[in-house]
């Protein structure tokens, strides 16, 4: 799970976890940045105290996320959820979507 | 009359789930034009564990407020009394029901209720549903029922459990006929008995038959209908069934759905996921506490 760390302990090389907003609910930057000096500096200008950051569990997780037996044992469940439903066409829109979501690596939380 | 119905499904309303008093009041509060941020600070404030339950919420990732909101005041003028309201009523309920032995596990029913909260959400603003926070309170409590069914009517819902497993259906299709009343019903019925808004308790009872609900509750309920088949579709917690029930077609136009807009709603839902945790803590907390 993401943490919440104190802008007196970002460091340089530090992955945001969540869009940087301003006072004014403005993206500062964006969830996924990783963090350089000047960062740390345009934050702290802009009176902002903490940001949340990914841990090294989440990097684990990620790596998860595409674990290739993992998203076929997926696919094989979403085959079972929509069984019955392959002759309507408002179905099988969502299925194909989700499908391809899920072979992207997107897996559900566990 | 609603505790009468209750009864008469679980046998005894006695048990239930009480709303407590300070989120009862809290309720009362957001329908008072007179009331204030302090007003609600105070009530609240009596009840400490509720106010530390509350400000966590308020905190988590999924409002993303950069700087810390430590007060309940601070909280209400920020966010407003309605989306204090629902996070109070949030942080009760999913504390509230008695969670052992669900069989297909308490912690991915919440999964899968928080996930619908977080998708009716993201269906309302991708789409321009104006729908608000009520949406992701809507989709939190969609499928209470269940649990209420569970609690008291244990052995009805393990034959309702085998039914859909064995015949292949959605739970709700298992219902008929073993229960007196399906999930949706028994949900709705006891959102009447804690007196929450009508426009709630509709959405709770006609979430699986979004054609005939009534016109104020409309969008909302065809919201959280069509939040239920994404979250089913992208294997998010569970309902207790392996089923995806057909989305309504009424519904599908309502919301301007179409396959090319499918995949950014599903990113939407995925990356806010990542942002409940939070609330996903409470459940844990509470089951290991039991």
């Amino acid at each position: 799970m993401p943490a919440e760390v104190s802008l007196d302990s970002l460091e340089e090389g530090a992955i945001l976890a969540d869009d940087v907003l301003d006072s004014r609910q403005n993206v500062l930057l964006r969830s996924g940045t990783t963090v350089t000096r000047a960062h740390v500096s345009l934050i702290r200008r802009r009176g902002i105290d903490s940001v949340t950051v990914r841990t090294p569990e989440d990097a684990v997780a990620e790596e998860a996320a595409s674990d290739p037996a993992r998203i076929a044992d997926a696919v094989r469940r979403q085959e079972i959820v929509f069984s019955k439903t392959h002759d309507n066409e408002l179905m099988s829109a969502i299925y194909r979507a989700a499908r391809v979501h899920i072979e992207a690596g997107n897996l559900p939380p566990g | 009359m609603v505790a009468a119905k209750l009864k008469d499904i679980v046998g005894s309303i006695d048990a239930l789930p009480t709303l407590p008093s300070v989120v009862s009041r809290v309720n009362e509060l957001v329908d008072d034009p007179n009331a204030s941020a302090g007003d609600i600070n105070e009530v609240i404030s009596h009840d400490m564990a509720l106010s530390s339950k509350i400000l966590k919420l308020v905190n988590s990732a999924f409002y993303g407020f950069p700087r810390r909101i430590s007060s309940i005041t601070h909280a209400v003028v920020i966010l407003g009394f309605q989306t204090v309201r629902n996070i109070a009523l949030s942080a009760f309920v999913l504390d509230a029901f008695d969670s052992e032995e669900l069989p297909f596990g308490y912690r991915n029913f919440w999964i899968h209720s928080v996930g619908v909260g977080v998708a009716a959400n993201a269906i309302g603003q991708r789409q321009g549903i104006p729908v608000g926070d009520d949406a992701f309170m809507c989709g939190l409590l969609h499928d209470i029922g269940k649990l209420v069914v569970h609690q008291y009517l244990p052995d009805d819902f393990a034959k309702v459990l085998d039914r859909a497993n064995a015949e292949g259906t959605t739970l709700v299709q298992a219902e008929v006929g073993i229960l007196p009343a399906d999930h949706a019903e028994v949900g709705a019925l006891l959102m009447e008995q804690w007196q929450l808004p009508e426009k709630m308790v509709s959405v709770l009872r006609y979430h699986h038959r979004p054609e005939r609900v009534p016109e104020e509750a409309g969008k909302l309920t065809a919201t959280v209908h069509a939040a239920d088949i994404l979250v089913r579709a992208l294997l998010i917690g569970s309902g207790g069934d392996q089923k995806i029930p057909v989305i309504s077609e009424k519904v599908w136009t309502e919301l301007g759905l179409s396959e090319e807009v499918l995949p950014e709603l599903m990113k939407d839902i995925s990356a806010d996921m990542g942002k409940v945790e939070a609330f996903i803590e409470l459940v844990q907390g509470s089951s290991t506490a039991k």
